[in-house]
């Protein structure tokens, strides 16, 4: 199974809504299951709502958005064109201080690395490319599909 | 997005519906800070509706438990999906708060003294 869409959003808050509905089309277009789908809406909420907060200023040029399935796995790219900034090379995020302490940043891209088999970022072309993949996991409520075994 | 809310042995419960995101996490935050503002201070959070949340809807969370805390409320959180309940703890989320197993049991939770 082979698929490859490509989107363009507003560098905009309204860019990170139709960013979800790009991927929720993409997602329904190639009957993705509900494991990968709400992994990716929240790991594209997090990238691109980052850009359009942190990176992209008044100018807010578009964001280009890839998505791709290539046998069982499952990608989104993020191409913006703000000032190089690589979200992997931000220190973790604080997630053992109690309530009164707690600091919320960097929760978003911990999530994301979380979620995700693995996240890349790459600056070429003036632009910064953040790529996350996943490998779809058969159904372990389904049935094994054909051909299958244990050596795989 | 719908929000609904049932007051149940003192606690107010409120269940918000669909995606806890950028979008529509601003909506939410208004509506919980409103709640506490107007002097609630026994709430539940009934996930059982929320398709998935990230990292502004936490955000939100985090806000609302400082808020109650500082006002000497309680607040728990329930019917926590998979989706939600995999980003709180990867967040480091779950132990900020009262899960409790139940919608009841989350009350009960917040209604003790």
């Amino acid at each position: 199974m082979r698929a490859r869409e490509t989107v363009s959003v507003p560098g905009t808050p309204d860019g990170v809504d139709r960013a979800a509905e790009a991927f929720e089309r993409f997602s329904a277009a190639h009957a993705l299951p509900s494991q990968a789908r709400w992994r990716f809406l929240v790991a594209l909420d997090e990238v691109v709502s980052n850009v359009v907060r942190h990176g992209l200023g008044p100018r807010a040029e578009p964001i280009v958005l890839t998505f791709s399935l290539e046998a069982d796995v499952l990608a989104a790219e993020v191409v913006d064109a703000a000032a190089p900034f690589d979200p992997l090379a931000m220190p973790p995020p604080d997630t053992t201080s109690p309530l009164v302490s707690r600091r919320p940043g960097g929760v978003g891209i911990a999530l994301v690395r979380g979620l995700m088999d693995e996240v890349r970022y790459e600056r070429c072309d003036d632009r910064n490319h953040l790529t996350m993949t996943w490998r779809l996991r058969p159904d372990p409520s389904g049935p094994a599909p054909a051909g299958s075994s244990d050596a795989g | 997005m719908q929000v609904d809310q049932v007051r149940l042995e003192g606690a107010l419960v409120v269940a918000p519906t669909g995606r806890l995101d950028s979008t529509t996490s601003g909506a939410f935050e208004s509506l919980m800070l409103g709640l506490v503002s107007a002097g609630e201070r026994r709430l539940v959070v009934d996930f059982g509706s929320v398709e998935y949340i990230s990292s502004a809807g936490l955000r939100v969370m985090l806000m609302v438990a400082r808020r109650l805390r500082d006002a000497k409320g309680k607040v728990a959180i329930c019917s926590l999906g998979e989706p939600v309940r995999q980003v709180f703890e990867l967040a480091g989320f779950l132990p900020l708060f009262a899960v409790g197993e139940s919608r009841e049991a989350a009350v009960r939770t917040v209604a003790g003294p």
